[in-house]
């Protein structure tokens, strides 16, 4: 591979490198014959971070051999590899860079011994190498090798829900604006957590209290309230969302899109769904993939069972009827939806794994193309949400997980609805409760009102186990 | 001991004074890599050396005129001190070994003696840095001092003169130093200010040893090239701090035909730069480009090795040069020379001072 940078580009793709360095240590190479892209995971991989540079970025770009071209038609060599970002990184943010060089060129040299007349010391031993030539001015040539390794667990995040995204377009001054009065304490192990309510009209972002350190420093607790009309495009899907994720990496995000000014454009659908962010430039296109947690509580221990208290009281402090009356419909698509999402992550999950030989092929973010017939299949197969359960948070009180009798009570109701999960059940019995009408909607049987004892049900807890699954995983695992 | 007062029977064999001492203490800091120097004194200035590992060895030049008031009284013939220093009266000099770090921290003693990297010439890099309060700008920042050759040779039109070249109304902090001779400590007497206090220092000094040689043949010289110190710095700040070996190879420049040179496409670079580390290697090429290398003569094909802990350490006095010559004899001794450009030059004719460092090459390269 070669790609050719001038002056001008080498200044944003320096920047995507310091975005990609604060994201993740590894730097993955993935280079094809239409694009260029650089991706990282953190080390906890609940945050992903892509660049994808399109060949016109580039001043010259080639894939494969410098002498053969490729047909189009064709799938077209793909080259791959792993550095540590910071190697790269440390090599083009050099203060002597910005202003001296002229043409950066970066070419990848198989292990393979291959025909290049570059020069014969290009090629030495059996290992790849990324060598990054700098030419500055007045004819100086810098050239750096950096050893390239294999690329080995390739990651790549899920793919957003369709339907019930929320949709945000911000800039990243206001973003920051917002951030700023949350300060984060130096030192490496600090990340606090953001939590974010997006209501009808508001934004309230608040320190999230667990992200306490062990020595409870951070005793200062922040909370803000912004007018949805700082954001450019304020669509969200249901209101009051409120998700929480952490800052270290939303931050690096925010810098890189300040240092381009360009906007961010955020989409999220559930609370424990991940974070996408989209920010578009010239002939880039980057993605960011943050996880975010379940809304906290205020009190600690039972943290998730308050968690969906807040959750209910946020609700109650919105009495609009037509939320409510539609609330229960909403409930059962969403477990739809979470079983769609959750579908597609096992299957996408089983697929990589069966399949690594597709390493080579699939993309940098290889969409993992959604199985319409999951949900049909879904609603069957009692196998699908223990198949799911690996991916549970190892920590959930028992409280949360949905008892036996509870999934009984909801095979009992013979709606397809095995996939609901507690919250959900729990929600559909409350409005029940409340004798909200559910002519129309897909009113559960009296069955289950007779067989289940709503007492019981009072106390479950009403989180989705399923929510903590990560939005990505490791398509090839080897 | 105050040997300002005390020397009726023995002046003291060294007097030096500045009014600032930034670029006295840039200098040393420069050779600043190994705590102990040698410092031998002479008529015409003073020498600071140092060494590590019995193959890189430092020296400062620092000449007379770097200070206001320079001093020298030899000590050999008139009165015989305590013991006299091996190479002490050979060439009329006494010499002394002394903790540099010490030194230099004693000058820094207000924070004003500067870490800046671009030398003396760079304004003030230790703004920062809470100063004494001054009662009267105008005051003369020597006005108070005891001492009446600091005054005559350093009157305040002189000290103006530099202060409004730098155009800020920072005066430096002022330094006195004397040496009484083998046994006596080095005094130091720094002012930041004469309303400010005053600090008097007495650095114990030691009987100097004999130091490695690295004597550097000029006519076995088979590469030499003078370059903006700033292309080598950078390149030196650009190699990996893991790499372990640094190689410079230099070729002779192509025949010139028809009056023109003629640079082939694939000839090899004029001079290049090559290190190793653990994630990779680096290349830099230099063509014979009369904005890079000032000055290029090779005879012939020149590879010689070095370790790059000992050639980074002379970055830090690399950051404050303007010029370097690099110098390699057919031995691989490596002879870096940098021209330390003194503030004073530009306005009252001051020499500039040089910092060189001499470096065998790794053995394995020799033969």
């Amino acid at each position: 591979m070669q790609a050719t940078l001038d002056a001008s580009a080498l200044k944003p793709f320096t920047r995507a490198l310091t975005c990609l360095s604060r994201y993740g240590e590894d730097l993955a190479i993935y280079a094809t014959t239409d694009s260029f892209s650089l991706s990282t995971t953190n080390s906890s991989k609940s945050a992903y971070c892509r660049f994808k540079y399109g060949r016109q970025f580039f001043s010259k770009y080639s894939v494969g051999p410098p002498d053969v071209w490729v047909n189009e038609d064709e799938d077209g060599p793909t080259v791959t590899g792993q550095l540590l970002t910071k190697s790269l990184l440390s090599i083009l943010r050099h203060r002597t860079v910005e202003k001296s060089v002229e043409r950066c060129e970066l070419s990848i040299l198989d292990g393979a011994p291959q025909d290049n007349d570059r020069s014969d010391d290009d090629r030495d031993g059996l290992e790849s190498r990324l060598v990054v030539r700098l030419h500055c001015k007045h004819g100086v040539v810098k050239t750096h090798r950096l050893l390239l390794l294999t690329l080995t667990a390739f990651l790549a995040p899920g793919i957003p829900d369709a339907d019930n995204e929320s949709h945000l377009t911000v800039g990243p001054r206001a973003l920051r604006d917002m951030i700023e009065h949350f300060p984060v304490a130096k030192g490496a192990r600090s990340d606090p957590q953001l939590l974010w309510c997006f209501g009808e009209s508001e934004v309230e972002v608040k320190s999230y209290e667990s992200s306490l350190d062990a020595k409870g420093r951070t005793q200062l607790s922040t909370e803000l309230s912004i007018s949805a009309e700082e954001f450019d495009l304020y669509d969200i899907y249901a209101t009051p969302t409120t998700i929480a994720f952490h800052l270290r990496e939303f931050n690096a995000t925010i810098a890189f899109a300040e240092s381009m000014s360009l906007a961010l454009d955020l989409r999220f659908t559930d609370p424990a769904a991940p974070l996408f962010i989209d920010i578009e430039g010239d002939n880039a296109d980057t993605l960011f993939v943050i996880s975010t947690s379940q809304v906290p509580g205020a009190t600690m221990p039972s943290q998730v069972s308050t968690a969906a208290n807040t959750k209910k009281r946020e609700r109650e402090e919105t009495p609009r009827d037509l939320a409510r009356i539609k609330r229960p419909m909403k409930a059962v698509q969403r477990t739809d939806a979470a079983s769609i999402a959750q579908a597609d992550r096992s299957a996408s999950r089983s697929q990589s794994m069966a399949t690594t030989r597709m390493a080579g092929s699939m993309p940098p973010p290889p969409i993992p193309n959604r199985p319409s017939s999951h949900p049909e299949e879904n609603s069957n197969l009692q196998m699908t949400p223990s198949s799911s359960r690996p991916k549970e948070p190892l920590f959930l009180p028992m409280s949360s997980q949905m008892s036996a009798v509870d999934e009984q009570v909801l095979r009992d109701t013979g709606l397809g609805l095995e996939d609901m999960n507690a919250e959900e059940l729990h929600m559909m019995l409350d409005g029940e409760g409340e004798e909200v009408d559910f002519t129309g909607s897909q009113l559960p049987p009296p069955a289950v009102m007779e067989t289940d004892d709503p007492a019981d049900i009072e106390f479950a807890a009403t989180q989705s186990s399923d929510d903590h699954s990560k939005g990505f995983q490791p398509l090839f695992e080897d | 001991m105050s040997n300002d007062d005390d020397e009726v029977q023995q002046p003291p064999v060294l007097k030096a004074s500045v009014n600032d001492v930034r670029h006295f203490a840039s200098l040393l800091r420069g050779v600043n890599f190994v705590n102990r120097a040698t410092v031998t004194i002479a008529k015409t200035g003073f020498v600071v050396i140092v060494e590590e590992a019995r193959t890189l060895l430092g020296t400062a030049y620092i000449f007379a005129n770097t200070f206001d008031e320079y001093t020298y009284h030899s000590e050999t013939p008139p009165a015989p001190q305590n013991s006299q220093d091996s190479d002490g009266d050979e060439d009329d000099n006494s010499a002394f070994e002394i903790p540099l770090n010490t030194l230099i921290e004693c000058l820094n003693i207000f924070g004003t003696a500067g870490s800046s990297g671009s030398g003396a010439g760079a304004g003030n890099a230790t703004s920062k840095y809470k100063k004494w309060k001054r009662p009267g700008e105008d005051s003369e920042p020597e006005g108070d001092d005891d001492d009446r050759g600091w005054r005559s040779s350093n009157g305040g039109s002189g000290a103006r003169g530099i202060d409004q070249y730098f155009g800020n109304t920072e005066k430096g902090t002022g330094m006195r130093m004397s040496y009484a001779g083998s046994g006596f400590p080095l005094t130091l007497l720094i002012a930041e200010d004469a309303a400010g206090p005053t600090t008097t220092c007495e650095i114990t000094t030691y009987e100097a040893e004999p130091h490695l040689q690295l004597p550097f043949e000029s006519d076995q010289t088979v590469l030499k090239i003078i370059l903006k110190s700033s292309w080598l710095r950078d390149a030196l700040s650009e190699l990996d701090p893991s790499c372990d070996k640094l190689t410079i190879i230099g070729n002779p420049p192509p025949p010139i035909v028809n009056g023109k040179q003629r640079q082939q496409p694939r000839a090899p670079p004029m001079l290049r730069i090559q290190a190793a580390g653990t994630f990779g290697s680096t290349e830099m090429d230099y063509p014979n480009d009369r904005d890079v290398l000032e000055t290029f003569e090779c005879t012939r094909h020149v590879s010689f090795s070095y370790r790059f802990g000992h050639i980074s350490r002379t970055l830090r006095a690399l950051q404050s040069s303007a010029k370097t010559s690099l110098r390699i004899d057919d031995e691989g001794l490596l002879s870096l020379q940098f021209l330390m450009p003194s503030p004073k030059s530009k306005t009252e004719g001051g020499a500039d001072a040089f910092i060189e460092f001499r470096c065998l090459a790794l053995d394995d390269e020799l033969v």
